[in-house]
């Protein structure tokens, strides 16, 4: 296992040097620099810029730089704002998109294996239409249409949760609740759909046979034999999960008004400001990449036929 | 034919269809044996036969739907099993009545250590054995079906064993409790040949020493002639022929019995450049199927009364059959003449 | 029975020797009839099939231009029968109204006051002018309440405005029968000297030749920087060597076009001084569309209706465009970004896969360690980068999704491809001499079609989300161009005061997705009936 680990941890690498060196030249290439705009900059000033941002050295060894602040933790000055660097921007943000992703996926995988279960079980009962109703609605809908309308209806019309804002700001935790569920929707139903496919498919396997002749209870089965095989889909799609929610949250943010990180992102696309989308990205991508290596151990913690 | 033995699992006239989107499938249409303390009974038959069907209705363990017991009874220590309840059926499954399946590789949970699916086994059925003493048991019986290392291996996964050595897992996990009856669906099909004979001898060896009887699955003639003490020939949902093996060997009165035989390659019929005999044609498809005997497009005896109704069951000195071969004047008459008013109505 | 009914059924199927049809069947046929069997996946079709009518004929269909702003028709609500005129009468009066229950003199019961009071607190503006309209205009009817002279003159001038306002548009100039654009450009120059009553054309043509320099000046290839740096003279030298590649004759047609346009802008100046005057004297009816002959020998077709006149089914948005057009147009952009991005990335995907997988070795292994790292990646992510980099056009957004999204397919097709190398009918082929491309590409195409276009049809609501994705945060398509994220981000932005702004482009696209989810996952089980219910 520790070996298995060991070379999980070997491949990100590769990985995340990809994502840094990308991000390095894009940053490189992209048309209109930290002085865009400021026209007829004198020579002296400009020749002042580009050595604070080190734009005065030769490529490679800017890349060498860039590789080792980003490793250590460093994504550089924001071109746009002054007060600040990336690195400010993005830690007081992350925490608040980091809570309302992890609710939202914690949402998903609770509610979502639930209903999942329960639908395989009682398949065409009525649970089981509610489930794939819901679950049809959730992949069919954009979050950015789920969300405003729910706002619409939960929070102006009926008044049962406020509209946005966030908690940190003092407005209470119930400003998680709408965000959250707009958020995992179309995860709950992608998961509860793959759970309830993959239990039938599991229950229709020769092992839940031999479980049965065995004389175990139904319940028990589901539990003990069944849960672990129909699960294994679902771990999968976790990665993909990750990266829609890190990737919704932008929109959700935007339509509650929390104070995340996705709204430096559209901003700085909008504004060009490189270091900040790049570094933006760069976070995304690590997190993602830890994601991802903590889904194949628990996937290989499942399935004993995973060769370590 | 004298048998004084106990009859330990009668099976009555039992009827299995599944309700399909084309039409009915009557997989298991009346079919009869009993299986007899400490005997092996062999069920032979081509896929699609029935076979496997009717020995899943006895453990009810039919997927409903599409399937369902439409009639029968199966009298296991004087109470009809199709009359129980799921909680009693239960205690019966895997305890009294173990099954073995035809591929080790997927019948086993690939992801449970072998001991945890023995332990819970034995534990299912005897509350108050403890974990340890069940762990104990389980390696014993391990060691009967011939695991080595059987206390270090018993915490292996099943990939970690190979087909023989699973479908002897199997086997301990079946023996584990207290079966009177061990119903074998083709164990041997999914296994190399040299495989094939130990698990075969296995399964002899165990029910002598235990005394448990043997339903033995199974679509090769050869097999049976080694371990059964009698044979059902079954063919699209019916048994053909019924009798002890020898007589069956030495005697098959059903066609369709006597093809399978000839087809068995045999070394003793030296040196005969003959061609292997072969059935022609293939199983029909029991979609609704029309009265006649479903075997008379492939029969080179058939006669005109084949195609229009069942043949009736005759029985010779415990010799059973259901062939218009056997069946008297009177019979065949009354099927003629039904016809022959049928084809006048129709003008 | 039952089989007898069947038989005669099936008169020209087989027949075996227990009676029983037999049927050959080939996948596609049976997939057909599994698809059929499907009642949402039947419906789904349907709908996507009235949507791809609507998109593909929206040019022919009786609507309005959905990039032509009407100011005054700003955020009109939908309505089947009202018209566009007598909703602003409504919008004014409530206004007028309500002022009118502030300042006291539109007296109302206690409850209704308490009532207004609540909802004015919970900013539900619309409840507050419903009621404040209809008690107005009973009061008003009844006698007991009266408008003041300075609100009766607000609203006779709206009146006017409404029964005036006109929307004229001048199309087939004709010249004595002929087309004023086959002309030369001293031609058109003479009739637009005649129509603005001067003697010559020198300065007309003078005036021209320095429009279209500075035209031509603009469109040339060149950096703000390089611009900065140019003297007058470089740039003339400039001009007249793109003049000169232009060629003669296309130099002419533009100057041509030129003056047709100031030509119709001077004909519509004076057909709508003539229209408005007929309209203040009650000659004229509504709609107008006729020839008419301005100045001797020129006709043209002017078409004429009254502003108010207009009805706007689902409402107009924030600049007074019809939403019903732009709904339809909007779906037209984005069903075509879902249809042409799912074709370019499936064809990266294709081209990539089979290289992977006929290639093998080094190149298999290159394409797919990148293929892993991508789905490591938050790629939506990726794509907001490049819009923003590169500019917020269509063409990068196609790109830009294109580049992040043939992962998928090209493992699949380099999975079919590594099989079908290594599978034995393949390998007799080439002991017979075949050559191995061609063996895979006719074996290859049967094989995997089935596969792609179920993928593909599932792929076309996802890239149709993203598009929308990228347009509600404004990085996608961009203004007057609509599509159904951008509709959806207008509406948000003020979705309690306008709610159909945000409801109608929402039910539309949300419509149009699960269709294509209903009938993409009937057709992957129909194709494939192992995978039931499968994602």
């Amino acid at each position: 296992m520790a070996k298995y680990i060991f070379k999980r941890l070997l491949g990100m690498i590769p990985t995340l040097l990809i994502i840094i060196t990308l991000s390095f030249f894009i940053v490189r290439i992209a048309p209109g620099g930290p002085f865009d705009g400021e026209r007829a900059l004198p020579e002296a000033v400009k020749a002042n810029i580009e050595a604070k941002y080190h734009l005065d050295e030769p490529v490679l060894q800017q890349y060498g730089r860039y590789l080792f602040d980003v490793v250590r933790g460093d994504l550089g000055p924001s071109y746009k704002y002054k007060d600040n660097d990336v690195n400010y921007y993005i830690f007081t943000s992350l925490p608040n998109s980091a809570v309302l992703g992890s609710v939202a996926i914690v949402l998903a995988l609770f509610f979502g294996i639930l209903f999942g279960v329960m639908a395989a079980l009682y398949q065409n009962s009525w649970i089981d239409y509610l489930t794939m109703a819901i679950a049809v609605i959730g992949i069919s809908v954009p979050n950015f249409v789920v969300a405003p309308v729910l706002q619409l209806v939960f929070a102006m019309n009926l008044g049962w949760l406020p509209t946005s804002g966030w908690y940190t700001t003092g407005e209470g935790y119930a400003t998680i609740v709408l965000p959250a569920i707009s958020l995992s929707l179309a995860y709950f139903a992608t998961i509860a759909r793959l759970t309830r496919s993959s239990m039938l498919d599991t229950l229709r396997s020769d092992y839940i046979r031999t479980a049965k002749a065995k004389g175990m209870k139904n319940s028990t089965i589901i539990m003990k034999h069944a849960m672990k095989g129909a699960m294994l889909p679902v771990v999968s799609y976790l990665g993909p999960a990750f990266a829609g929610v890190i990737t919704g949250s932008i929109v959700i943010e935007q339509v509650f008004r929390v104070p995340g990180i996705g709204k430096f992102f559209v901003q700085s696309s909008f504004n060009r400001d490189y270091t900040l989308i790049v570094g933006v990205v760069i976070v995304f991508s690590v997190i993602l990449v830890i994601m991802n290596f903590f889904v194949d151990i628990v996937y290989a913690l499942l399935d004993p036929r995973i060769a370590y | 034919m004298e048998n004084n033995k106990k009859v330990i699992l009668d099976v009555k006239d039992l009827q299995t269809y599944f309700l399909t989107d084309a039409g009915v499938v009557k997989a298991v249409d009346g079919v009869s044996f009993s299986v007899r303390e400490g005997e092996t009974i062999g069920i032979v038959g081509e896929s699609g036969s029935g076979k496997s069907v009717t020995n899943l209705s006895i453990m009810k363990l039919i997927p409903s739907p599409p399937g369902k017991i439409v009639g029968g009874e199966v009298i296991f220590e004087d109470q009809n099993i199709l009359d129980l309840s799921e909680k009693e059926l239960r205690e019966i499954r895997g305890d009294k009545i173990s099954m073995i399946f035809q591929d080790p590789m997927t019948s086993l949970n690939p992801f449970l250590k072998i001991s945890t699916q023995m332990i819970e086994t034995i534990r299912l059925h005897n509350k108050n054995v403890s974990k340890e003493e069940a762990r104990e048991k389980s390696i014993k019986v391990l060691e009967d079906v011939g695991i080595p290392a059987a206390r270090e291996r018993i915490d292996s996964y099943p990939h970690q064993f190979s087909g023989g050595m699973r479908q002897r897992v199997m086997i301990a996990i079946a023996l584990s409790c207290n079966a009177k009856v061990l119903i074998a669906d083709e164990p041997t099909t999914a296994l190399d040949v040299t495989i094939q004979a130990q698990i075969l001898e296995l399964i002899q060896s165990i029910s002598k020493k235990y005394g448990t009887s043997v339903i033995l699955i199974t679509h090769d003639l050869g097999v049976v002639a080694g371990m059964c003490d009698e044979v059902c020939v079954m063919y699209a949902g019916r048994i053909v022929e019924k009798a002890l093996t020898d007589d069956l060997y030495k005697k098959p009165l059903h066609p369709y019995t006597e093809g399978l035989i000839k087809s068995v390659p045999r070394m003793d019929t030296s040196g005969s450049k003959e061609k292997l005999f072969s059935i022609e044609g293939q199983p029909p498809n029991v979609i609704d199927l029309p009265p006649c005997c479903p075997f008379h497009p492939r029969c080179h005896k058939a006669m005109e009364e084949c195609k229009h109704a069942y043949p009736p069951r005759k029985v010779f000195d415990g010799h059973e059959v259901s062939c218009w071969l056997y069946a008297t004047d009177e019979e065949k008459n009354a099927v003629l003449k039904s016809i022959g008013s049928t084809e006048e109505n129709d003008k | 029975m039952f089989n007898k009914k069947k038989k005669d059924e099936n008169e020209s199927g087989a027949v075996n020797e227990f009676d029983q049809v037999v049927e050959g069947n080939s996948l596609t046929k049976d997939a057909w009839k599994r698809l059929r069997k499907n009642k949402m996946a039947v419906i789904g079709l349907v709908v996507v099939c009235i949507y791809a009518f609507l998109s593909a004929f929206a040019s022919f269909l009786p609507l309005y231009a959905y990039d032509e702003i009407v100011l005054d028709h700003q955020n009109l609500p939908p309505s089947w029968n009202t018209s566009a005129g007598d909703l602003m009468m409504q919008d004014k009066l409530e206004d007028l109204y309500f002022t009118s229950w502030k300042e006291g003199r539109l007296l109302l019961t206690d409850e209704q006051d308490a009532q207004i009071r609540e909802w004015i607190e919970e900013s539900k503006t619309t409840k507050v002018w419903d009621l404040v309209y209809t008690e107005g205009q009973k009061q008003l009817a009844a006698g007991n309440f009266a408008w003041t002279a300075s609100e009766q003159k607000k609203i006779d001038k709206l009146q006017k405005e409404i029964e005036t306002e006109l929307f004229i548009t001048v199309n087939n100039v004709k010249v004595d029968g002929v087309k004023i654009e086959k002309l030369s450009s001293d031609e058109v120059a003479q009739i637009y000297a005649d129509l603005l009553g001067l003697d010559s054309t020198t300065a007309i043509l003078e005036q021209t030749q320095k429009e279209m320099r500075s035209l031509v000046q603009n469109d040339l290839d060149l950096t703000d920087d390089q611009r900065a740096v140019l003297s007058e003279e470089d740039f003339a030298k400039r001009v007249d060597e793109a003049i000169a590649d232009m060629g003669e004759e296309t130099y002419q047609q533009k100057v041509v076009d030129n003056l047709v346009g100031k030509v119709d802008a001077q004909i519509l100046r004076n057909v709508t001084k003539e229209l408005k005057a007929q309209n203040t004297e009650g000659t004229i009816s509504f709609p107008y569309d006729e020839m008419i002959t301005v100045d001797g020998n020129v006709t043209t077709e002017v078409i004429a209706t009254l502003k108010s006149n207009r009805h706007y089914l689902l409402g107009t948005d924030y600049s007074g465009r019809d939403l019903l057009a732009r709904i339809i147009y909007g779906g037209q952009i984005s069903i075509m970004i879902g249809l042409v991005g799912t074709f370019f990335s499936v064809f990266i995907g294709i081209v990539l896969g089979a290289l992977a997988g006929y290639l093998g070795g080094r190149v298999d292994y290159i394409i797919m360690r990148i293929v892993d790292v991508m789905y490591g990646l938050p790629y939506m992510l990726i794509v907001i980068i490049t819009m923003a980099i590169f500019g917020r056009s269509i063409m990068n957004l196609f790109i830009a999704l294109g580049i992040v999204s043939w992962l998928t397919i090209a493992r699949m097709v380099r999975g079919q491809i590594m099989s079908l190398k290594n599978s034995e009918y393949v390998e007799a082929a080439r002991s017979m001499g075949a050559k191995t491309w061609r063996i895979i590409f006719k074996h290859m195409i049967p094989n995997s079609l089935s596969i792609i276009i179920v993928y593909s049809t599932l792929r076309i609501p996802a890239f149709i989300m993203q598009e929308s994705f990228l347009s509600f945060l404004g990085l996608g398509v961009q203004a007057p161009v609509a599509s159904w994220g951008s509709l959806i981000s207008n509406g948000v932005s003020s979705m309690t005061i306008y709610p159909w702004r945000l409801i109608f482009p929402s039910i539309a696209m949300t419509l149009f997705l699960f269709a294509m989810n209903f009938f993409g996952d009937g057709l992957r089980d129909a194709f494939d009936p192992q995978s039931k219910n499968q994602l």
